[in-house]
């Protein structure tokens, strides 16, 4: 572990001491989905502001469109009425390719099930979001991204040589290395034990602080909710709370 | 940050990527691979070898003529003038070739092909003479043809039970066998001949008396230039000089005709054939890609939110196709460059032109474009489809292939490739009009098989449920949006319906042919036969028991100079008849119709017409050369030409090998000229068969008898060598249909995957699934079956009662046999591939399923 990235919540910066500028700004957010049965209703009408720095987990029942919420946050899914801007820019109205220009520049992405390509290496994994952008020497920084979360004697294992949590850390590492303005998390323990699981989460927290990005976790767990800075409850796609950790 | 997809670096980005994407890739392509090498490796060889052959003639051209050039001429030698002035430019042989019969001691008779040589042939090369089969004990050519020696080919003295240095008779003359031929400098096939070649001297054939008027003898002098370079102006000026004669001019650029124009066609042929198993192929191409690409779809998502633009995705997983396609073309092209090598060992029986063995890169280059432009045709939509996975789908483990409209620029590389493929076609052919129907036939074919497909799966999906639960497993599987039983039925059915097409086909014409000999067709031809003779040989033939009938007609050979006022050479030939311009043909006459002549146009002339010349032709002659009744004929016969007007039509039954000409004229047209009659015999058994011919050829030493039967034995063999080119066309789209099925099978693996893991944890036993699939692939077979029955059916139809013209004799157990023995193989090949998902152990799959 880099002890130069250990924080606690009881360390992070107050709200109010944060930028005012949002990195993320939802505006009369909705969401429908299409079917054979007709529309569904996912999102239903969600304001939501997050500057940059601030950690927030999304908590709620299954099927309340805590997912859906953080795909849209991603540009994944593209909102059926209301604004999204990221990073200061309306992705709205934005094409595919656009929006993917988006995620390469101000969003890096953890899942649940990793989604490491698994031909390539921990270091080339690492590297992908980096070349994406064109970053020069971009090796380099993938390798101190890697040794950031502890993996640096991992640089050249394809990802069924690590474990569950290895695979995890480079995920993370992947999604800082670019040094994002967003970082979501998608239920990131969720596919890891206890002890594992709690290692992960202290470096997603740790690299969210290192290059202060805005840090949304989707979760279950109340317990990893109450390390965030702010918790958000979503009930039936409406923001049903929002408050900030005591 | 700069704006990726206008960046021109990406696709060197897109290669990086497409490099380390590319890790353990190669083992999911072994159906790709499959296609695309057996496609490259059959085209590139068809050209490679054809290039080999050609190189081969043109290196060995003046071996092949015999010398620079040769003069021939039919029935008399070419003008002693000529030939004087000609030979002061350097050396001359003269030969004489005609049919013969030798016989040995205990008057047994052979047709041979006789061919008389002077001393100063072979001008080129040397003949390979010796007393044994083996080669052992070499003899010098004067030697064995010192004292009335004649030398035969091994398979003839075989036949007669003679050994070198036994006599036997040729003609009015005994002769001593005096060696073995084993090779002939000037011999191009040794497949298609009637009668083994015998070689004798010039002063042998003279004292044989085998040489009579208007016996059908062809005469050939070779020249050999001293100064060879003058070789191209002196044939130039012989052609003009000779264009309008009745003599004939072959120089080096025409070594070998016969074989240059079965090549051309053989060549043309065969990489249709190739391009028939690649475009098969293409489909396991596209099917290999969608399993691989279906397989990659999370990490194609995973990029996505990684932020590559649509347009790298497309480059990286272009590129690795591409990479893949250009392994799967190395190691055809390395098959096909090998080809020659084998070809020179497979034709050397066949063939005695050496083949030229080298690399050949047009034929090599043409084959790797066609294998790397139908990987990217084949590929095109599962890339463009790819492009558009939708990365929200990783965080719900929900990813499948899209669909919806693919975008403009992906209908334009599809044009361009499928473009780019028929100017391949052509380049490779060089017959743009074939190639045009041999593409349009075989994509009209595909039409009807996914058509049929389709039907039969609309069928299937009304069906009532069945109460067994693995039929309707397997019913469900092949009924079950996206199946791939279209595209089973289109590859593996093609090369069915072809195999059931060349089985039905080759029947009829057995049959044919079987029947027609045995009701119809003559025993004997008796050729050579001199106008004194027919009287005698009509009286001795009739007289032998057991001759039912004598056919008899007077023959001889001319050259067609001109029809309609129009010379030959300007006349079109892109029509079936064009055969009949190409060298000199039999002409009869005769005061009345012959017989079981059926007149089409106009009438016969009255027995004692004394008129201007008229002529009757054939219906399909007037037909393709556009002529009409009245229109004049101008033949060239022994130098003289003679001015026929068309006074009616025929038509003629070939098939029944009784005697037929395109040309018969009124008997004034050739009065005097020396002529010989054709005769043939009717028998009513075996003993009358062989009594007639030794009964004949005994009597009259100049006349030479050809069976019909050998003759029809001999057509069988090149219908075989024909029949044998077609069936490679049938395995190699077997063959191809065999990789798509895997292609397919593999495609569909993941969910076979998935349905058996589930149908294991709710107690369902590896025999229940294994029935279940067992029924699913009998059904898949049972459905090509069909369609290739409905197919190779209607196509032999076509073939022998549209083609040619004959009833149509219906064998369904035959069609059914060998539609029903290629379903089975695409039963099991299809459940051998399909079965590895059955090994699998539910647990670590469910956990991924859940």
């Amino acid at each position: 572990m880099n002890p130069s990235l250990s924080s606690s919540p009881s360390d992070r910066p107050s709200p109010a001491s944060l930028q005012d500028d949002p990195v993320i700004c939802l505006s009369a957010l909705h969401l429908s989905m299409q079917s054979a049965s007709g529309a569904t209703d996912i999102l239903k009408g969600i304001d939501l502001s997050v500057p940059a720095g601030q950690s927030v987990a999304i908590l709620g029942p299954s099927g309340a469109g805590k997912t859906s919420l953080l795909m849209v946050m991603a540009g994944l899914e593209a909102a059926s009425s209301g604004t999204v801007e990221l990073a200061g820019t309306d992705i709205t109205r934005l094409d595919e390719d656009a929006l993917a220009r988006i995620r390469r520049d101000s969003v890096g992405i953890v899942f649940q099930a990793f989604r490491l390509i698994p031909s390539m290496t921990a270091l080339q994994n690492v590297s992908v979001p980096l070349e994406l952008a064109h970053e020069p020497q971009a090796a380099d920084k993938a390798a101190a991204a890697l040794a950031a979360v502890g993996l640096g004697h991992r640089l050249d294992h394809l990802p069924d040589q690590l474990s569950g949590g290895e695979q995890q850390r480079v995920a993370i590492a992947r999604a800082i290395a670019p040094r994002p303005r967003i970082l979501l998390a998608d239920e990131p323990t969720g596919n890891l034990d206890k002890a594992t699981g709690e290692i992960v989460i202290s470096q997603l927290f740790e690299a969210a602080d290192s290059v202060s990005a805005a840090l949304v976790l989707v979760t279950h767990d109340e317990g990893l909710a109450k390390r965030c800075q702010r918790i958000l409850q979503i009930e039936d796609g409406r923001l049903a709370a929002d408050q900030m950790a005591g | 940050m700069q704006d990726l997809s206008d960046n021109p670096q990406s696709w060197a980005l897109a290669w990086r990527l497409a490099r380390r994407e590319m890790r353990g890739s190669l083992s999911k392509f072994r159906t790709f691979l499959a296609a695309l090498t057996l496609g490259v490796a059959a085209i590139g060889a068809v050209g490679s070898v054809a290039e080999s052959m050609r190189s081969g003639i043109a290196g060995n051209a003046r071996l092949l003529t015999g010398g620079d050039f040769e003069l021939s001429s039919l029935h008399e030698p070419v003008e002693a003038a000529l030939l004087a002035e000609l030979s002061g430019l350097g050396s001359r042989s003269d030969i004489v070739q005609m049919r013969a019969m030798l016989g040995n001691a205990s008057g047994t008779r052979k047709l041979v092909d006789l061919k008389a040589v002077d001393a100063a042939w072979p001008l080129v090369g040397t003949a390979e003479i010796a007393r044994t089969a083996s080669g052992a004990e070499k003899i010098p050519l004067p030697d064995a043809l010192a004292d009335f020696g004649v030398v035969a080919e091994p398979g003839l003295l075989a036949t007669l039970g003679l050994k070198v240095g036994d006599t036997a008779r040729l003609g009015g003359l005994e002769v001593r066998i005096g060696g073995m031929l084993l090779s002939e400098p000037d011999r191009v096939i040794s497949f298609a001949n009637f009668g083994p070649r015998l070689l004798v001297s010039a002063a042998t054939l003279e004292a044989t008396g085998l040489r009579q008027p208007g016996s059908f003898i062809t005469y050939r002098s070779r020249f050999l230039l001293s100064d060879p370079l003058a070789a191209e102006a002196v044939i130039e000026d012989l052609r003009r000089r000779l264009a309008e004669s009745r003599i004939r001019l072959r120089g080096t650029d025409r070594a070998a005709p016969g074989l240059d124009r079965f090549l051309d066609r053989a060549e043309t042929f065969l990489v249709l054939v190739g391009l028939t198993a690649l475009l098969i192929g293409g489909l396991g191409v596209g099917g290999a890609v969608r399993a691989w690409l279906t397989s990659r779809m999370p990490v194609i998502a995973t990029l996505k939110c990684l932020g590559a633009p649509r347009q790298l995705i497309f480059r990286i997983y272009l590129l690795q196709v591409m990479a893949i396609s250009a392994i799967g073309v190395a190691a055809g092209l390395l098959l096909a460059s090998l080809a020659p090598v084998l070809a020179a060992e497979l034709l050397s029986g066949l063939v005695s032109v050496p083949l030229l063995i080298t690399l050949y890169p047009r034929p090599l280059l043409i084959a790797g474009a066609f294998g790397l432009l139908t990987g990217f045709v084949f590929a095109l939509w599962p890339l463009l489809r790819a492009g558009q996975v939708r990365a929200a789908h990783l965080f719900r483990s929900l990813i499948s292939t899209p669909s919806g409209p693919v975008p403009l620029a992906g209908w334009a590389g599809l044009v361009a490739g499928v473009a780019g493929l028929a100017v391949l076609s052509f380049l490779a052919t060089g017959a743009l009009e074939l190639t045009g129907w041999f593409i349009g036939g075989t994509l009209a074919v595909l039409g009807v098989l996914w058509a049929l497909g389709g039907g039969l799966l609309f069928v299937m999906r009304r069906l009532p449920s069945s109460g067994s639960v693995p039929l309707r497993l397997a019913l469900s599987a092949i009924t079950r949006p996206g199946t791939p039983v279209q595209a089973i039925i289109i590859a593996f059915g093609l090369g069915l319906s072809v195999l059931v097409t060349i089985a039905a086909t080759r029947d009829n014409l057995d049959r044919q042919i079987d029947r027609r000999v045995a009701e119809e067709a003559p025993a004997w031809f008796f050729i050579d036969i001199q106008p004194q003779q027919i009287g005698p040989f009509e009286s001795l033939a009739a007289a032998v028991p057991g001759v039912s009938e004598v056919q008899k007609t007077p023959m001889l050979r001319g050259r067609v100079v001109a029809m309609r006022g129009v010379a030959a050479a300007d006349l079109p030939r892109d029509h079936g008849s064009d055969w009949v311009l190409s060298r000199d043909r039999a002409f009869s006459w005769s005061p009345t119709a012959p017989q079981g002549a059926k007149i089409v146009q106009g009438s016969w002339w009255p027995d004692d017409y004394q008129g201007p010349p008229l002529v009757s032709v054939t219906q399909e002659v007037l037909e393709d050369f556009g002529l009409a009744l009245g229109d004049e004929i101008t033949i060239n016969v022994l130098g003289r030409e003679i001015t026929a007007r068309i006074a009616n039509t025929r038509e003629v039954e070939w098939e029944s090998f009784s005697i037929n000409f395109v040309f018969v004229t009124s008997p004034n047209a050739f009065a005097g000229a020396p002529h010989s009659w054709i005769a043939t015999t009717y028998t009513d058994d075996e003993a009358a068969t062989a009594a007639v011919e030794r009964q004949i050829t005994g009597a009259f030493a100049n006349i030479s008898a050809i069976s019909v039967r050998e003759a029809v034995a001999q057509a069988s063999r090149i219908i075989a060598l024909l029949g044998g080119a077609v069936s490679l066309t049938a395995l190699v789209t077997l063959v191809s249909g065999i990789a798509v099925l895997a292609g397919t099978v593999a495609s569909t693996e993941a969910q076979r995957l998935a349905d058996s893991v589930i149908l294991k944890v709710l107690g369902a036993t590896r025999r229940d699934i294994m029935l279940a699939w067992l029924i699913e692939y009998a059904l898949f077979g049972l459905l090509t079956a069909l369609v290739a029955c409905v197919v190779g059916t209607l196509a032999s139809w076509a073939v022998i009662a549209g083609f040619l013209d004959a009833p149509y004799i219906f064998n369904g157990q035959l069609i059914a046999v060998t539609a029903l023995a290629g379903a089975a193989a695409t039963s099991l090949l299809g459940l051998l591939a399909a079965a590895r998902s059955l090994g699998q152990r539910p647990g670590p799959h469910l956990r991924e399923i859940v």
